[in-house]
């Protein structure tokens, strides 16, 4: 099955673009970032189409899958993509620089998430709450890589996901995150010792 | 440099089995985000996020608060429920809007819900939607079928059209379906009206015609083609002289259209001039319009007196006869008698009268599918279509009846 959208005016849009590239001017990704954050719908659609599912893996694979909040941080991601499209220097690619907000916005749930973990316990231990779950509990219903997954932390896990999964360099995911390549690569390291010592602790769990 | 062997192999795994967006999830999504771009017109930026920042657990309940309200409540801007399903029982489901194109494979078969309104469309066709207003909805069907029925909640102010290369199909409130072959356009009537419209243009340009219920049109791209239809049509009508003669009539001039229209239908009979024929021969004919019309007009005894009449005939032709016949299972399966529907509907199909008796079969196939839930029976009728009339205009709705009925051979076969 295959759903295609507007089809004449995403050629036309793009041959536009691709014309306007060529000749020096804007990339037709940029274009349509700059007119959905105009508020032209259709470029809205486009955009959000074009990066709907890479932005809810990052999210996804950050979070949970399962978790509540990966479809709520994925449309504010684009919310801020939209919001934020002026700032947008052009030094990546649209796609790259979407994924980076994804990313920052899916580790900023994972920490009010970590705040509400430790209230939680706060008020288990004083009696007033009920067991908190572990944050990251409902990837044990997944398979046992998501599982081992759910063992980094939240900025390990960015930097796992981002690195191994969806390969990109270090220096790309530095200028999503904004954090430093050395950090980031002892972030890294830190998330595949875990995994393997997991995995040797547990003879493959 | 140290080697992280099942590091690497979970981040394989990883990348082999991705978090899955089902297409609700995404449409839900999109709407809200087109939702949230809109609202700083009404309200200041800081509404823009969905999200207040009065803590994670505010947060959850707004969004399922949200959600609940988004499910709730009647959409402003209309989009069409999608479902999607294949031969092994995989369903894809979502929503579309305008601008949106659906592509069925050849192994798929989809279901478009709009309001009350349905459109199946059948394996290897592309339907566009081109509007979903509340007043007018519009599709365009690039190739292959779709069968529609579309039940308007204000008859008379609600269309809704389908446009293929060669013609529009204008609708009141009916089922119908429409098969764009790429040399014609097929439209066959199951209930009510519609109107359709050739697309040509010139003085020879073919007219638009009102198909009734039982009804069936083709409308082909060359006069060799168009030709070729119109003996096809006459083939079916054979044994009735009256609609023969009628068609042989128009010969001359359907050569000189640029856009055929055949039909096989009692409105071909009505339209037929009286004086190329007998009173006795058109009376039949017309006592089986005036029962037509009586059934639009919702006075079904007077149908039911107009059909008996045109049985009771003894020179009313097998089509004509077969046409009672199926009007009156019609008329019973309205109100209730399947066990008469379905004699009736059966004396059709037996009088042997082409297209006539094999809508007959149909109209049984999908009273055993729908009203008397019996699958076995409803396939076996089906087949019955597909036996006596592999490419009729009702082949394609019969193929994708077998296929939700799970018939897997019917899922992917094409049209012979």
């Amino acid at each position: 099955m295959r759903v295609t959208e507007r089809r004449k005016g995403v050629a036309a849009a793009m041959s536009t673009g691709r014309l306007r590239a060529i000749e020096g001017g804007l990339d037709p990704e940029v274009e349509r970032l700059r007119a959905a954050a105009a508020g032209d719908e259709r470029a809205v659609r486009e955009l959000y189409r074009a990066h709907v599912e890479r932005v809810h893996r990052t999210v996804a694979r950050i979070l949970g899958p399962l978790d509540a909040d990966v479809e709520d941080v994925t449309q504010r991601v684009f919310l801020a993509a939209l919001e934020g499209a002026a700032g947008f220097d052009g030094r990546s690619r649209v796609s790259t620089w979407v994924v980076g907000i994804a990313t920052r916005k899916a580790l900023d749930a994972a920490r009010a998430r970590a705040r509400r973990g430790r209230w939680s316990k706060l008020t288990e231990l004083v009696g007033i709450g009920r067991p908190a779950a572990r944050p990251d509990a409902r990837h044990d219903a997944l398979d046992e890589a998501a599982a081992l997954l759910a063992l980094l932390d939240a900025d390990q896990r960015a930097v796992f996901v981002l690195k191994e999964v969806e390969g990109y360099t270090l220096k790309e995911i530095s200028e999503m995150t904004g954090a430093g390549i050395s950090t980031l690569h002892a972030r890294l390291v830190a998330a595949r010792k875990r995994i393997d010592a997991s995995l040797g602790a547990g003879g493959g769990r | 440099m140290r080697s992280h062997k099942d590091s690497d192999a979970v981040a394989a795994a990883l990348r082999e089995s991705p978090p899955r967006l089902d297409e609700v999830a995404k449409a839900r999504m999109e709407r809200r985000l087109l939702e949230a771009v809109r609202a700083p017109a009404a309200a200041p930026p800081r509404t823009r996020a969905w999200v207040p920042a009065a803590g994670v657990l505010a947060a959850a309940a707004a969004v399922a608060l949200g959600l609940a309200a988004w499910l709730s409540q009647a959409p402003s801007e209309r989009v069409a429920r999608m479902e999607v399903r294949t031969l092994g029982a995989t369903r894809q489901s979502g929503t579309l809007d305008v601008g949106s194109s659906l592509t069925t494979g050849p192994d798929e078969v989809a279901e478009l819900r709009i309001e009350d309104s349905v459109v199946r469309i059948e394996p290897s066709t592309t339907l566009r939607i081109e509007a979903l207003a509340a007043d007018r909805m519009a599709f365009g069907l690039e190739r292959g079928a779709i069968r529609v029925e579309y039940h308007p909640r204000a008859r008379g102010r609600e269309g809704m059209t389908v446009r293929t290369a060669r013609a529009t199909v204008e609708v009141v409130g009916t089922v119908f379906s429409v098969r764009e072959t790429g040399e014609a356009t097929d439209v066959a009537v199951v209930e009510g009206r519609v109107r359709v419209v050739p697309h040509a243009v010139g003085p020879n340009a073919g007219e638009p015609r009102i198909l009734g219920a039982g009804e069936s049109i083709r409308v082909g791209a060359t006069p060799h083609a168009a030709a070729a239809e119109t003996r096809a049509e006459l083939v079916a009508a054979a044994d009735d002289p009256v609609n023969a003669e009628g068609a042989g009539g128009d010969e001359r001039a359907r050569e000189a259209a640029p856009h055929r229209v055949a039909v096989a239908t009692t409105e071909a009979i009505a339209d037929a001039p009286t004086e190329r024929a007998s009173p006795a021969r058109v009376a039949p004919a017309q006592r089986l319009e005036r029962a037509r019309r009586a059934l639009e007009d919702g006075n079904t005894e007077a149908a039911r007196e107009a059909l008996r009449a045109v049985l009771g005939a003894p020179d009313a032709p097998p089509s004509v006869r077969a046409q009672a016949f199926t009007l009156l299972g019609d008329l019973a399966e309205r109100r209730g008698d399947l066990a008469g529907a379905a004699r009736a509907y059966e004396s059709a199909a037996g009088l042997g009268a082409g297209s006539m008796s094999h809508l007959a079969i149909y109209a049984l196939a999908r009273m055993q599918e729908r009203r008397l839930r019996d699958p076995e029976a409803a396939r076996a009728s089906y087949r019955r279509y597909l036996e006596q009339s592999a490419s009729g205009p009702l082949a394609g709705p019969s193929r994708a009846a077998l296929c939700r009925l799970g018939e897997a051979d019917a899922c992917g076969a094409e049209a012979p």
